[in-house]
């Protein structure tokens, strides 16, 4: 290890690169000049502000309503999807389930957004919310497939074949060993395709129509009239609060299994 | 191990061959899983066919019909006229420039990522769990808020131009934002994690002793380096160019952000289509391009390395 001086350079400037814009928004935050041209002083007039504000409030308790409905029903789909493939054990099916599965994840969002809002023009079908959490499901699913399906095709069977020895009914099996086995890769689930949906533009924006307001829309809204410290404030916030399920994920699985977990995520 | 764990073994085996005792179920249970894994199933084709694939039906049928500019909807007439209007200007300009930049973003990905994969490969412990840390964490930040970051520091005055001025060749008034660059910094700002993790992942498991081999055979490290670990970490880069270089095809927020309406990616002209003139029939030409470009970035790849160990297979056969 003699001569790794030029990738040390190279990746503690990589690491600049992936951390000074993040610390560049929250040291805006705090800037007392509105419009950031230079540094006014330090003040904490934004964030008061923006937690005061009724806009703020209503969008980012949307956005955590959705999340929390598309991670659920994502996790639920994606959990019987794996226990059907547990208990038929068809190699061929698989396949076919397999392919769907990678279609749904390679599948640009811009698409599957626009595909059903064309069904909902020809079927006259009223944009809203049901439709945004629709298709964020349709791709999140294939995510917490991914993830839960990795833990339970690694499940042996020796702990249903024990209980199912003492006498345990079949369902008794099912709650009390399979779904408590599942458990950590459910949650971690739920935690990775709750992110996904806070972060969505897409859906919000083109199948919600005009009564949908999101965290990621609020500001997509705002910085289309500027740059602005208040900008900044709100971008702050939901900066901390996507920390929130990232931290409940590295304690359930070590950063060394959620780097893997998440190697996969569209923008 | 003692119990096969595998997905479907059983199924695809005679249950004598099983490693696992094969006595604990009965017919009448297999047959009861097997209906109860077909019920389980439901749900997730159910979702898979109503919110999926008919709609994408539906979207290939609406390429290949005619838009009513009076009565504002379809005309269910047979016609390739949305697709040859592919190759009319702005769109064929969008396309090529998305194309463009998620080649250029790619690379830049793999090798912005790389050092800082191996790095990380090099650490151990408490300092390898940190550095993780430092690249999982904004992967996990809101997407929005990260693209929004650079429209701050890409600005007249703001850090990129200053570091650029620095070098003498620009004035530090220049103004990025709204500029293929910027959607080009965004672009790799959003997927370099992406591109770290497949590379640090592979790295990690290449086997120390074959670069200390190296090292006793007389190879400096940078040689070892290249004769040694590269060639071992390269299927660890091509995932990570297939992970950032298929969805960024796709990309619809950051352009929409840092381009300003004036860069466009296919993403941001599919939906332009929809919403803006409200063409659906081109819309969904632009969308079923868009989709056959990620299908073809895809499987492409892999198609050819099949196409090319069935020829050596015949052609190794033939001469044998």
């Amino acid at each position: 290890m003699t001569n790794h001086k030029t990738v040390t350079v190279l990746a503690v400037l990589g690491l600049l690169f992936l951390w000074v814009p993040i610390v560049a928004i929250a040291a805006n935050a705090f800037n007392g000049d509105k419009l950031l041209l230079e540094w006014g002083g330090f003040t904490t007039r934004w964030l008061h502000q923006t937690l005061r504000d009724a806009e703020f409030r209503t969008d980012l308790r949307n956005s955590f309503v959705c999340a929390v409905v598309v991670a659920a029903l994502s996790v639920a789909v994606a959990f019987t999807a794996a226990v059907g493939r547990r208990g038929l054990r068809s190699g061929r099916l698989d396949r076919a389930d397999d392919s769907l599965v990678l279609l749904r994840m390679v599948m640009p969002e811009v698409v599957v957004v626009m595909s059903i809002f064309l069904i909902t023009r020809l079927l006259e079908i009223e944009l809203g919310w049901a439709l945004v959490v629709a298709s964020q499901v349709v791709y999140c699913s294939a995510y917490a497939f991914l993830i839960i399906n990795a833990r339970m095709s690694q499940l042996s069977d020796v702990y249903e074949n024990a209980a199912r020895d003492l006498g345990a009914r079949p369902h008794v099996v099912f709650a009390r060993v399979t779904v408590p086995l599942m458990v950590p890769s459910i949650l971690v689930a739920f935690l990775m395709t709750f992110t996904f949906s806070m972060d969505d533009v897409v859906s919000p924006t083109f199948l919600g129509g005009p009564d949908v307001t999101t965290l990621p829309t609020l500001i997509m809204g705002m910085i289309r009239h500027g740059v602005t410290a208040d900008v900044n404030a709100v971008a702050l916030l939901a900066m901390v609060f996507s920390l929130v399920p990232l931290f409940a994920a590295l304690t359930l699985t070590g950063v060394r299994n959620l780097g893997a977990v998440g190697t996969d995520k569209r923008g | 191990m003692l119990v096969d764990d595998r997905p479907d073994a059983g199924a695809t085996r005679p249950p004598t061959s099983q490693t696992t005792p094969p006595a604990r179920r009965s017919p009448a249970t297999r047959v009861g899983s097997a209906l109860g894994g077909l019920l389980a199933m439901v749900p997730t084709w159910l979702l898979v066919v109503v919110l999926f694939l008919v709609p994408i039906v539906f979207l290939a049928v609406a390429s290949l019909a005619t838009f009513n500019w009076d009565t504002g909807k379809l005309d269910w007439v047979l016609t390739f006229e949305n697709y040859t209007e592919l190759f009319r200007s702005s769109t064929f300009v969008a396309f090529k420039n998305s194309i463009f930049l998620s080649v250029v973003a790619t690379i830049a990905c793999v090798l912005i990522g790389y050092p800082i994969a191996y790095a990380i490969s090099l650490t151990s412990g408490r300092a390898q769990k940190l550095l993780l840390l430092a690249v999982i964490t904004p992967f996990w930040t809101a997407f929005v808020v990260r693209v929004y970051a650079w429209l701050t520091l890409l600005g007249p005055g703001d850090l990129v131009p200053w570091m650029l001025s620095l070098t003498g060749l620009t004035s530090s008034d220049l103004d990025l934002t709204y500029t293929n660059t910027a959607v080009l910094i965004g672009i790799v700002y959003c997927y370099l994690p992406l591109s770290i993790l497949p590379v640090y992942s592979v790295l990690e498991q290449i086997d120390r002793n074959l670069v200390l081999a190296a090292y006793d055979l007389g190879y400096s490290p940078a040689k070892a380096w290249f004769k040694v670990t590269l060639p071992l970490s390269l299927p660890g880069v091509a995932v990570s160019a297939l992970l950032v270089g298929i969805p960024c095809l796709g990309e619809y927020t950051i352009p929409a952000v840092l381009g300003g309406g004036k860069t466009l990616m296919i993403g941001n002209l599919v939906t332009n289509a929809f919403t803006g003139t409200g063409n659906y029939a081109a819309g969904a030409a632009i969308a079923m391009l868009l989709l056959a470009v990620i299908l073809v970035a895809n499987w492409g790849p892999r198609g050819i390395a099949a196409l090319v160990r069935l020829a050596t297979r015949v052609l190794t056969r033939s001469a044998a």
